[in-house]
Order: structure tokens, then C-alpha cells, then sequence
């Protein structure tokens, strides 16, 4: 499919680039005009080579976006913009809908477009070989060198396409995405880095047309960039290298990146040297002189400086200052603390408290008083400790931290964020905690509370606040469970009936389908006596003894009926 | 065209080799303002020639002088350059260019980099040679002549001491090459301009001076009716085909034209300057195969 959508494209943007008819217009030599000069106008002045490649670079700009490579490439832009930033945009909010990670992924988003971009420079800067001009221009006073600068030159127009990608995507950030956090200033340095690679992917297509002329070259080296970048970007596997920094494409970890020291602009200073590199080697296949040679010594000058730069272990107080985070995060956040619920984030992400807040005040209002007292923290705890840089796990004791937090039942991870109506997953942990079921799945397997009443009041908790309609699919499980269409991560048929998404990982409770239908009863009821008769003994309803059907008598309405049985790997829940 | 400086060309033992064909065999010219055009036959050296003098290629051995300064020298080249007009033999368009997208992508090549200045000068020259109702038509929707029209153009950029044009009235339809003699007549004023042709006509309504060049080496360099005077007495019309003849060939009025030794008593025609051609290169060919 993308392949045909790609194919498409191409197609479209070639009937843009060659659309009017090819049929010769009337051949008459048309008298020149009365006023026509026969001389020159007086004030014909003969410019520099400087001033020549200036005119070049605007001319070649502008015909850049008669290629049809460019063209793909605006268009990979815009899919880029529509599928990221607006189909995806409204799913989930997750940690990845930081500006760290949003700004982030710019360089990644910016690789099809700067391929492209290679491609359609490459082309230009062979078009007077192909189209037999050469013999004509090499006649001209502007040497070959300044025609190499005009091309390079035209990467003006891919800077233009390019900030309008980037304006785009903060505005998608900001508005669509509702993106949270702080801009770094290693993320205003992925920003940079967005730009230095279309830079250096014009400069490396001139290079490339310049000394191999042949358009297959571009392609190939397109291939061969893909899978060197690919495989220097990836060394480590899962866990972080700083030999990736090496790589166009260097993959960051997995975890958080306010618990990672990213160094973009030493990054962007590297590519930046080695595009210039390359660039004056464009130049250099015909102009070898004195001024050359510097800039090209310059350039591998800064880009080993930049390449021992940003592959440095990260100093010993950034290390520290990230363990202390990993390892206390309320001792590093912005926290709010409400009659019991205590909401902390860490302090460059304190507009998530804010999320959490609206998201969670009506559920934890609905929690009887005897347990609230007990209080519910969401504070956002890094999951992925394995991961985050080696200088920083030697400061941390990762199985006393893992230890620490299994031993706090009353304390949820809030990095999944959620907040939104698709991805209750704060709602839920509150639910589950309201009654005294775990939070997380015990050794990646769910526990069972198939006809159990404090599983149908946990569902209740999670879905106040929310209207009639949004609490019944919440309490439905639409997004996975009943209907198995809509499971986005395609989870084994037999944990379906009676699930609950709860995130992206295992569930850590699963439902008989009979206490979803008593749950949409519940949330179908005045919520008030509802709370009456849960508040009432809130430790009988919280007890795995008391089934849905006492809870349904209690309430005054239909027994829930028969409990399916256990499903396979499922265990009872304590 | 207003006067400047006399315009010249000095060749001097100019050889180009490519391998080991020898394109130019020690050509000596001295070329000055007005318009000279060069004969021979395919493969003869002119192209070569021409393009020592654009400054395209360098030749062997041999002095070549421009305009009073050395095509050795980068600097002289560049200054030369500035003063030159081309139109190769195989001008290669952007054809996905405008005619004058292209024009004007020339005019930045020959340094006339002021943009207001560059689109007056584009417009001018389109103007000249009848393309003002085109100039923003892409080329490849011009026909082979409007694009050699395109070709001359650019090379009336700036209005150049030195033109050097290679075969520019090739695919030019009749009205076309007369718009041409025309526009070449006026614009050379005291200009040098270089014309390779396959068109005697064109030289002998045009050029004040004809070279015939073959085999890399120069037969003839003097005026086109020194050329055609070179056939005097050697035309001849007749009734019948002569075998003897070096060429014959029936007319329109249903005689036959000969070129070669007349018969006694044969009846002789005027030459023109495609039969001095003729009988030089044809005596060319006759020695090389001798």
C-alpha cells in the first residue's frame, strides 16, 4: 500500500512538473519589436562570481520545486504532519507527547524529505551534463566552482520547506497534540539538527553529481546511508551508546529524556562540519586552491572536535543530579496534594499535573473516606531503568527501587499521562486502588476478579466524572476488550471478554463479562446512591468475598448471574 | 551595435589532437572585426576550431589570442568570456526551462548578475531574435527552430565582441535563416563573429571573409568571391551528364550544371562560392586518397 501511495505521488507530482502540452508552438520568426536595442543598455554591468552564485542559488531554489524528488518529498512532509500530528494526535497522551519527544523526533520526521531532497539537488546539478549544456556554459565567465555554489546554494529553498515543517509541528504540538514539558535547549538543538540534515543531504547530492555523475549514484548512496546510519545509530541495542551519536540517524533511549543528557548541538555542529565537508569537496572537483584546502581542513577540524564532543560520558554531577531524579522523583517534582491525592511530576513537566488533576479529583471524590485517608499518589516514576545511561544505573540500586515501589500499594506510575477519554489508564489504577487490587500485573500475568464486587466498584470509581455514555465504554472495555476489532495491540482472545485496557501493558485485573454488564448498570445510576450505599461498608465491597450479585441485591437491581470461569493464565487476584 | 575596439583573432601553429587524430593541425588565422565564416566538410576541424575559440577547449600547442588577451591566462579568460558569444553546434537546453528561464540562467553564467538589469537584457535579445510571444513557454514545447532561435539569443547577451557561432542556421526554415542574416548583419557592427556553416548561401550573402578549412588544415582564407573565383571557368552548362565532370548535377531549368575541367567549346556558367568549395575540398580529397 505505501508503496502504491508512494508510487502516486510520484506520478502526481510528474504530471505537475511536466504538465502543457509538448506540441511546438507556430515556428514564424516575429519581426522584433520598434523599440527593440540592438546594443546592450548601457548599464549592463558585469558582477562577480560571488554575486553569480547568489543569482544561481535563487534560480536553482526556485526550480527545485518543479522536481518531482522535491515534490515527494514536501508530500512525505505533509503525510508526516497528517498521520503524526493529527490521526495519531488524538489516541493518547502518553509520555511521548513531551516536547522533548515530539521536537525529538524531528530529525527522524525530517530523513524522507532529505532524501528526496538529495535526489532532486543531485538531479539539478546534473542537468547541464544532461541536457548537453555543458559546452555552453563551460564558454561563460562563471566557472564551474560558482555553478557547484548555485546549487549548493538552492538548499535555501529546502530550508524553506523545512521551516514550515517545523512551524507546522509546534502548532500541531500546541494545539492538537497538546504537547506538555518544557523546550530544552537540546531540544531546540533536534530543531537544529532537522535543518543540518537537509543541509547536508543538498551538499552531499552536488558532491555526489559533481564527482560521480550519474543519477543512480544519488539513489545508491541513498541506500547505503540508510543502512550505515541504521546500524551505527543502533550499536548497544537497547541500551544507549554514545557511538551512536556518530550517526545521522542516533537512536535515543527508550526512557524519558529528561533522565538523559542529549548532546544535540555538539550533534548538529558535527553534521553541520561534516555537510560543509562535503560541500567544499563539491567544490573542490574544479577549484583547488589555498581557500579550499582551508575550509576543507577547517571542517574535519570541527567535525572531530564535535565528534570527541558528543560522544563523551556525560560528566559526574549530570549523572548524579539524574540518579537523585530516578531514584526520590517527589523529591524533584512540582507535587499537589488534595485531601489525599498527591499528583507529582517532575518540574519540567508540571502542566501534567494539571491533567492528572482534572482527570482524577471526581473519581478519588467518590473513593469512601476511610480509604481515602490511606491517600493515592500518581507521582511519574521512570520505567525503564536498564536503560538509561550506564554512568547513571552505577548510582542507583535498581532492584531496591523496583523493591521499593511493589512495596507501595497506595503510589501509581504516572508516565503513561492519560488523561484523555480513549486512554483512561489513571482512572482505572485510582479504580483498582480504591479497592485494594493491585495496580500493576504480578510477574506479567493478570489476576482474575471474575464475579467479585470490588471489581465491579473499582470500574465504578474509574468512570466518575465522566459522562453516562464515555463511563459505559470506559466500563465496556471498548478500545480492547468486548470489541476484539478495536484491539490496537491485538492481545490473546482468550484475556478479551472481561478486559479492561489499562495501557499498553498486561492488565493487571481481568472482569467476567457479567460484572461489565452490572459495572454499565452501575455508572447508568444516580451516582449519589450509589455512593450511599458503597460508603455505607466500604470494606465489605472491597472485600474479594463479597460477590456482584450481593452488590446488585444491595443496590436494588438484577443479579449479575452466573461467573464465566477463570481464563487461561490468569490467576486469582489477592 | 555601437563601435568598439576592433575585435581580433589570433591563432597562431594552433594543434588539437584527440588521440591520434589530429583535429587542427597547426592553424594559423588572423581574424578581425566582421564576419567571417568557415567552410569544410564534416569531420574537417571546425567544431574544434570553434571551440578553441570559445575557450571551451585548450588546444595542444599554439598561441590562440582573443580579443588581445591569451586564452592561456585564467584571468585573460575570464575577461575574454565576458566579451564572447557561443551558440555550439548541439546547444543543450533545460527543457523544462522557460526560453526565458534559460535565457536568463545564461545571463548569470556571464556574470550579468544585477537582476533588474539581467531581465531587460533576457527580454532584449528575445526581442531579437522574435520570441518575446514565447519567452515564457517551456523549451521542450518550442519547435527545433524557435530553439535554435533560443541558442542565438543567449549568445547576444551582452552584445559580445567575439561571437562564435556553430552552424546557427541549422533547422532554420527559409524565412528563418533570412531573420538571421538579417539580425547577424546588423548586430555584427564592429564585432568579430566566427561562423561555422554548411550553408554556402549564408556565406556568400553574410561573410566578409570565408576560411575553408579540411583535414584540420586551412585550403582557402580570403573573401567569399576569391572562393567562388576559384570555379572560374570551371563551370559549366550542358545538355548532357559529362562523365569527365568532378560534379554534375541537373538544374531546375532542366540543363546540367558541371563542376570539374570544362570541355572544349563548353558553355561556361558564373560560379558561385559553393563551387570554389566544392573544387578545393574535392581536390582536397583527391590528394589525401593520392
Amino acid at each position: 500500500m505505501m508503496i502504491l501511495i508512494i508510487g502516486a505521488v510520484f506520478g502526481l507530482a510528474y504530471a505537475f512538473t511536466h504538465r502543457g502540452s509538448d506540441r511546438p508552438t507556430t515556428d514564424s520568426w516575429q519581426p522584433a519589436q520598434a523599440t527593440a536595442r540592438l546594443d546592450s543598455p548601457a548599464d549592463v554591468k558585469w558582477g562577480t562570481n560571488t554575486d553569480a552564485a547568489l543569482q544561481l542559488a535563487r534560480i536553482e531554489g526556485r526550480q527545485l520545486l518543479r522536481s518531482e524528488a522535491f515534490i515527494v518529498g514536501i508530500a512525505m512532509h505533509v503525510a508526516i504532519l497528517v498521520v503524526f500530528g493529527l490521526i495519531w494526535a488524538s489516541n493518547s497522551i502518553g509520555s511521548e507527547n513531551s516536547w522533548r519527544a515530539w521536537l525529538g523526533l524531528l530529525p527522524v520526521f525530517t530523513l524522507p524529505f532529505a532524501g528526496l531532497a538529495l535526489v532532486a539537488v543531485n538531479a539539478a546539478t546534473l542537468r547541464a551534463r544532461r541536457d548537453g549544456a555543458e559546452e555552453l556554459f563551460s564558454s561563460m565567465p562563471a566557472s564551474e566552482a560558482t555553478r557547484a555554489v548555485g546549487h549548493l546554494g538552492a538548499m535555501w529553498m529546502a530550508f524553506v520547506v523545512q521551516a514550515l515543517f517545523v512551524g507546522v509541528n509546534v502548532v500541531e504540538g500546541a494545539f492538537v497534540r497538546h504537547q506538555f514539558g518544557t523546550i530544552d535547549a537540546a531540544s531546540i538543538g533536534d530543531v537544529a539538527v532537522s535543518f543540518v540534515l537537509v543541509a547536508c543531504a543538498c551538499a552531499l547530492g552536488v558532491a555526489l553529481a559533481r564527482w560521480l555523475p550519474h543519477p543512480i549514484v544519488a539513489h545508491a548512496a541513498l541506500v547505503a546511508l540508510g543502512i550505515g546510519a541504521s546500524a551505527i545509530g543502533a550499536i548497544g541495542g537497547k541500551h544507549w551508546s554514545l557511538t551512536r551519536q556518530l550517526s545521522i540517524w542516533p537512536r535515543y533511549p527508550d526512557h524519558d529524556w529528561i533522565f538523559a543528557v542529549r548532546p544535540t548541538w555538539w550533534h548538529a555542529l558535527y553534521l553541520l562540519a561534516l555537510g560543509a565537508g562535503v560541500a567544499v569537496a563539491a567544490v573542490a572537483r574544479t577549484r583547488r586552491d589555498r581557500s579550499v584546502a582551508v575550509m576543507a581542513a577547517f571542517a574535519v577540524v570541527v567535525a572531530a572536535v564535535a565528534a570527541v564532543a558528543q560522544t563523551r560520558p556525560m560528566t559526574d554531577g549530570d549523572a548524579q543530579r539524574i540518579a537523585a531524579m530516578v531514584a526520590d522523583p517527589q523529591l524533584h517534582s512540582d507535587c499537589r496534594i488534595n485531601d489525599g491525592l498527591t499528583l507529582c511530576a517532575y518540574r519540567d513537566y508540571a502542566d501534567v499535573v494539571d491533567l492528572w488533576s482534572d482527570e482524577l479529583t471526581a473519581p478519588f471524590a467518590a473513593v469512601a473516606p476511610q480509604r481515602r485517608a490511606s491517600g493515592f499518589t500518581v507521582v511519574w516514576r521512570e520505567p525503564s531503568l536498564d536503560r538509561l545511561d550506564p554512568a547513571v544505573r552505577r548510582r542507583i540500586d535498581i532492584a531496591a527501587i523496583a523493591a521499593s515501589r511493589e512495596a507501595d500499594p497506595n503510589t501509581w506510575n504516572g508516565v503513561e499521562i492519560g488523561g484523555t477519554e480513549s486512554d483512561p489508564v489513571n482512572r482505572l489504577a485510582l479504580g483498582l486502588w480504591s479497592v485494594g487490587l493491585p495496580l500493576t500485573a504480578a510477574a506479567d500475568s493478570p489476576c482474575y476478579v471474575g464475579g467479585q464486587a470490588r471489581g465491579v466498584v473499582a470500574l465504578w470509581v474509574a468512570a466518575q466524572g465522566q459522562s453516562v455514555k464515555t463511563a459505559e465504554r470506559l466500563v465496556t472495555g471498548s478500545w480492547s476488550g468486548v470489541r476484539h476489532s478495536d484491539n490496537p495491540y491485538d492481545l490473546p482472545v482468550s484475556w478479551i471478554d472481561g478486559y479492561v485496557w489499562i495501557g499498553d501493558r498486561t492488565p493487571p485485573a481481568l472482569w467476567a463479562p457479567t460484572d461489565l454488564v452490572a459495572a454499565r448498570t452501575l455508572v447508568g445510576l444516580e451516582p449519589a446512591a450509589v455512593r450511599e450505599v458503597l460508603w455505607a461498608d466500604w470494606p465489605r465491597w472491597a472485600d474479594p468475598a463479597t460477590t456482584t450479585d450481593e452488590l446488585m441485591t444491595a443496590l436494588g437491581q438484577t443479579a449479575a448471574g452466573p461467573v464465566a470461569g477463570m481464563p487461561d493464565g490468569a490467576g486469582q487476584c489477592p | 551595435m555601437t563601435t568598439k575596439t576592433i575585435a581580433r583573432v589570433e591563432l597562431d601553429q594552433v594543434t588539437k589532437r584527440y588521440g591520434k587524430t589530429v583535429a587542427v593541425d597547426g592553424v594559423s588565422l588572423s581574424i578581425e572585426a566582421g564576419i567571417t565564416g568557415l567552410l569544410g566538410p564534416n569531420g574537417a576541424g571546425k567544431t574544434t576550431l570553434l571551440r578553441i575559440l570559445a575557450t571551451v577547449l585548450a588546444p595542444d600547442s599554439g598561441d590562440v589570442e582573443l580579443l588581445g588577451r591569451s586564452t592561456a591566462a585564467a584571468d585573460d579568460r575570464l575577461q575574454i568570456r565576458r566579451r564572447l558569444g557561443y551558440v555550439p553546434q548541439e546547444p543543450g537546453f533545460h527543457r523544462q526551462f522557460s526560453a526565458f528561464d534559460f535565457v536568463d540562467y545564461v545571463a548569470v553564467l556571464k556574470l550579468i548578475t544585477d537582476r533588474r538589469v539581467r531581465h531587460d537584457e533576457v527580454r532584449r535579445v528575445l526581442d531579437l531574435v522574435g520570441l518575446t510571444s514565447v519567452m515564457h513557454k517551456r523549451i521542450r514545447q518550442l519547435s527545433g527552430g524557435m530553439r535554435r532561435r533560443v541558442a542565438i539569443a543567449q549568445a547576444l547577451l551582452g552584445s559580445p565582441e567575439l561571437l562564435v557561432l556553430d552552424e546557427p542556421t541549422a533547422g532554420l526554415d527559409p524565412e528563418q535563416r533570412l531573420r538571421f542574416r538579417e539580425l547577424l548583419s546588423t548586430a555584427a557592427g564592429g564585432a568579430t563573429v566566427v561562423l561555422s556553416t554548411h550553408q554556402t548561401e549564408d556565406v556568400a550573402a553574410l561573410c566578409q571573409r570565408v576560411v575553408v578549412i579540411h583535414g584540420g588544415v586551412v585550403r582557402y582564407d580570403g573573401t567569399p568571391t576569391g572562393l567562388a573565383a576559384l570555379a572560374a571557368d570551371r563551370v559549366w552548362l550542358s545538355e548532357e551528364r559529362d562523365p569527365r565532370a568532378q560534379l554534375a548535377w541537373m538544374t531546375g531549368d532542366g540543363l546540367v550544371r558541371h563542376v570539374g575541367e570544362p570541355p572544349p567549346g563548353a558553355r561556361i556558367d558564373e560560379p558561385r562560392v559553393e563551387d570554389g568549395y566544392l573544387l578545393l575540398v574535392g581536390a582536397s580529397v583527391l590528394q589525401e586518397s593520392s
